[in-house]
């Protein structure tokens, strides 16, 4: 583990990434400490100002301190990646493992789950829920996590099925263990490289999403922050300032170079195979 | 022989593979979609015995070793081991068998699980079958004595190992449980000659310390001579001859045994191969031949090798051989 | 050039790759020498170079390997010092290889037919001349039927079959030297024989040499005329195939000889135990600066730790390179 750290650290945009996650992930979770005022204490004399000793990114058009509301704001957009990546990631993780490594008519029956799960359009889905459900954070996380399931469902089961056929599981098969054993020490650590790189990638996305449908109005509701609302205000007073905007697009491409870089420099640590110490 | 010599015992056996579905057989005018990589094999193995199972690709060694042990399922036939029958061949049924056989595979490294340390490979036996393993770190020492290996390689991955030193952890995990039977399949392959002695010896003994018994696959002549007291040729997923090695060497019997042994190179300059090569190629299993499997490639053919497939029948001291025109009865 | 040029002659050549751990010396002072119409063969285990040497030869070296000294002369050519165009005309025209893998060879979405006519690109032939060249040679090489067969694609043959064509493919051009690097290692015994019985008989046919390079002794005394015994990057020992064979004078050449188990006479299974040779390989970015194999060596003398021996002519074309060598 330490070793895959060190590697991730000796390439330039790995580290970059790494640390660029780094920050985001302590102003989010140091929001109450690093934000002067809160997110919703509204200051309408002083609304839409630039930025200044007391407002760093300046004010909204309700006067609301912007930088207290960007880094409450990244508690969302992060609790909401995290959360449905890091659950999609492990269902995904046991559906493929188990597409890939059992009989053959539950791969197909799973397969077949998945690509009618994947055949949805992905907006015609999000309004359904959002329709049935009304628009919330559990919403969001909900619609995410179950249009990605198959995407890393399919990763994993490739990965496992071209793994069963390997020496060392047949080894362990051979020496009496069980499905359950040879799938989660063995199979597991081989295939989850490539996933949770896909995942790094994808935490972006979802913030993206999350920013996109509180944009729409239908994300998380006002007056909770997120960079989407942020973003959606500001769009309407971009004649009155620009700072909304920036304080609410910075951390969106922020978060996304970071994810990426990360996700990138992890692909590089995960592949050259160990067999190049 | 009494049954109760006797450790391992296979009475024909068949391995059929499914090359396609049922669909497609029947839109392909009802073409057998099987492959029978082992079709009729029966033979036995004497506790403290070491045996060679020779055979080139094709052959169905692999097979066979791999459905006594449980990994591919059985068309037909039964499997005994240590007096008892093995009628239940699933995966929980068999977990106790594989406390009692131990398995080495064709390529070290590749069968050990990469992103273990070698500590946690020679220990895994002792976790997949619950056994009290004491202290821990000293049992993995023990093991890694008992192999000569070093105590430092514990913390290395596989692919840091040699192929030597790969081999090495093989054994030390296929004996971990004190298994009755090792079977190890072509336990010098890719090893260099200087060092091919170092595993053979090395299971040698284990063997005589242990009590062990082995099955040795392998296609190499030259070695299995050295090691198994007694061998079976394979051919297209039957044993053609079968008996003690010195005899099978001397005096061979099936003319597939003789071509195989006048193919291996002699390491002498002045010792030219004595008899004609085989010619031709291993026939796939798809077109395995009518009659006995051999009779395309074999100089002793005749017509009614090309009907009838040869049964096998037991020569002098312990010899066995399928073939309707045995050598030594040429004689 | 003249009919007595060597068709390669390899003098002092040394190669280093460059590694995270310090520069590797792959191969020192190695020097061999493959005359007309002879059979050289390369015997060595895995470590001992004889990759980087063939590599060497053709050029074909991996970017982080640096030629530190010797030299390469094909014909008489300085192959070191060749160009493009003059290389383009070595690899695969005037030099071929056979390699361990054919698939190596054999582009396996192209035609075996289209393969071995793009090869005559250098003649100026027509098509159908060198598709018809290419015919007469898969014959040559024991495959059936080949007018139907070499339309087919490499897939559609055996392993056997596909060492074959790659020979084919190699014989095509007329090369003045064959290279074969283990060509039979991952074929069946039978087969294995099979192919050494077609290289035994396109050595009369070829208007060239072959060089031969294996770690199995046997496939060594059957077909070479002369043999260079490789251990960890070095030649420790040339000489006639009966000389190597019969009356080897280093001591690795011997243990590997006594190694062997088709040499060991046959205890059917009762088994003494199996000779071998202690120890491990050096590291080759950390030589030693004794002997080369001193620290494996049985008749390892206190002199052998002090340096590394030079080449003893042992006469009529034998050497070995151990301070004991002139003596026993």
């Amino acid at each position: 583990m330490t070793g895959a750290l060190r590697r991730l650290l000796r390439e330039p945009l790995g580290a970059l990434g790494l640390g660029l996650v780094l920050v985001i992930v302590a102003s989010a979770v140091f929001a109450d400490a690093l934000a002067a005022y809160p997110p919703t204490q509204l200051d309408v004399r002083n609304r839409l100002s630039g930025p200044t000793a007391q407002h760093w990114f300046g004010t909204d058009h309700l006067g609301r301190d912007t930088f207290s509301r960007v880094v409450h704001g990244g508690r969302i957009a992060l609790l909401v990646s995290l959360v449905s990546v890091g659950l999609s990631l492990a269902i995904g993780l046991v559906l493929g493992m188990i597409a890939g490594y059992g009989p053959r008519w539950l791969d197909n029956l799973l397969m077949l789950v998945f690509d009618a799960v994947r055949s949805f359009p992905t907006i015609m889905f999000a309004l359904a829920v959002v329709t049935l459900f009304g628009p919330s954070l559990e919403t969001v996380i909900l619609i995410v996590v179950v249009t990605s399931i198959p995407v890393h469902g399919r990763i994993v089961r490739t990965q496992t099925l071209s793994l069963k056929a390997q020496e060392f599981i047949l080894a362990e098969r051979a020496m009496g263990a069980g499905p359950v054993r040879v799938l989660f020490h063995h199979v597991l650590p081989n295939v989850i490289g490539p996933v949770l790189i896909l995942a790094s990638m994808e935490v972006p996305v979802v913030i993206a999403i999350e920013a996109g449908l509180s944009f729409l109005g239908l994300g998380v509701r006002p007056p909770t922050p997120s960079w989407g609302s942020i973003l959606n205000d500001g769009y309407g007073f971009i004649r009155d300032t620009p700072w909304l905007i920036l304080a609410g697009g910075l951390p969106v491409v922020m978060t996304t170079l970071g994810f990426t870089f990360l996700g990138e420099a992890l692909r590089d640590v995960f592949d050259p195979r160990l067999k190049r110490e | 022989m009494t049954d109760d010599a006797r450790l391992l015992r296979v009475e024909d056996l068949h391995v059929r593979f499914r090359t396609h579905g049922a669909l497609r057989a029947a839109m392909a005018g009802n073409r057998d979609p099987f492959l029978d990589a082992v079709a009729g094999i029966s033979l036995t193995l004497d506790r403290g015995e070491t045996l060679g199972i020779v055979g080139e690709s094709g052959s169905g060694k692999t097979t066979l070793i791999r459905a006594i042990i449980g990994l591919t399922d059985i068309a037909a036939g039964r499997i005994w081991f240590d007096g008892a029958e093995i009628i239940d061949r699933r995966d929980a049924a068999f977990r106790p068998l594989r406390r009692q056989i131990g398995m080495m595979f064709q390529d070290p490294v590749a069968s050990l699980s990469p992103r273990k340390t070698v500590r946690s490979l020679v220990l895994e036996p002792f976790r997949i079958h619950d056994v009290e393993l004491g202290e821990p770190e000293t049992r993995a020492d023990e093991l890694m004595d008992m192999v000569g290996l070093p105590h430092t390689l514990l913390d290395s991955y596989p692919h840091q190992l040699s192929g030597g030193q790969a081999r090495r952890v093989g054994v030390a995990r296929a004996l971990a449980l004190r298994p009755r039977l090792v079977i190890a399949d072509e336990p010098t392959a890719g090893l260099d000659v200087s060092v091919q002695g170092e595993i053979l010896n090395l299971m040698a003994r284990l063997r005589d310390a242990l009590g062990l018994s082995y099955v040795i696959v392998t296609h190499n002549l030259p070695v299995i001579r050295h090691v198994s007291a007694r061998l079976a040729i394979m051919y297209l997923g039957r044993i053609v001859e079968e008996g003690p090695t010195r005899a099978a060497f001397a005096a061979p019997l099936h003319p597939y045994t003789r071509a195989l042994i006048a193919a291996v190179p002699r390491p002498d300059p002045d010792d030219a191969r004595s008899a004609p090569l085989l010619t031709g190629e291993v026939p796939s299993l798809r077109d395995r031949p009518a009659g006995c499997a051999f009779h395309p490639r074999c100089p002793a053919a005749q017509q009614r090798c090309r009907v009838e497939a040869p049964a096998m029948r037991a020569m002098s001291d312990a010899r066995r051989v399928a073939c309707h025109f045995p050598l030594a009865a040429q004689r | 050039m003249n009919a007595t040029t060597p068709i390669l002659e390899i003098a002092g050549l040394s190669v280093s790759f460059a590694t995270p751990r310090g520069p590797v010396r792959a191969l020192r002072d190695v020097s061999l020498v493959v005359p007309r119409d002879r059979v050289v063969g390369i015997v060595g285990e895995s470590g001992c170079g004889k990759t980087t040497l063939i590599s060497s030869i053709l050029r074909l070296l991996a970017p982080n390997a640096t030629v530190d000294a010797g030299s390469i002369r094909f014909e008489g050519d300085d192959v070191l010092a060749m160009g493009n165009t003059a290389l383009q005309h070595l690899r695969g025209g005037r030099a071929a290889m056979v390699f361990q893998d054919p698939m190596s060879a054999l582009n396996p979405v192209v035609s075996i037919a289209r393969q071995m006519i793009d090869i005559q690109f250098r003649n100026g032939a027509p098509k159908a001349e060198k598709r018809a060249r290419a015919v007469a040679m898969l014959r040559r090489v024991g495959i059936p039927d080949p007018e139907e067969r070499i339309d087919g694609y490499a897939h559609r043959f055996s392993g056997g079959m596909r060492q074959r064509i790659a020979i084919a493919m190699a014989l095509l051009m007329n090369p003045a030297l064959l290279i074969a690097d283990e060509p039979t290692t991952a074929l069946d015994v039978t087969l294995e024989a099979q192919i050494v019985r077609l290289i035994r008989d396109i050595k009369r046919d070829l208007a060239g040499s072959i060089l031969f390079v294996s770690h199995n002794l046997g496939l060594i005394a059957e077909l070479c005329d002369e043999v260079v015994v490789m251990y960890a990057g070095e030649v420790v020992e040339r000489g006639d195939v009966r000389q190597i064979f019969h009356a080897p004078r280093h001591p690795y050449t011997r243990l590997l000889l006594a190694c062997d188990p088709a040499r060991i006479p046959e205890s059917g299974g009762a088994g003494a135990a199996l000779p071998t040779i202690k120890g491990g390989l050096p590291d080759l970015a950390a030589l030693p600066s004794s002997c080369i194999f001193a620290p494996r060596c049985p008749d390892a003398e206190a002199r052998c730790l002090h340096g590394a021996p030079a080449m003893v002519d042992l006469g009529a074309g034998h050497a070995a390179r151990c301070v004991r060598a002139g003596n026993d």
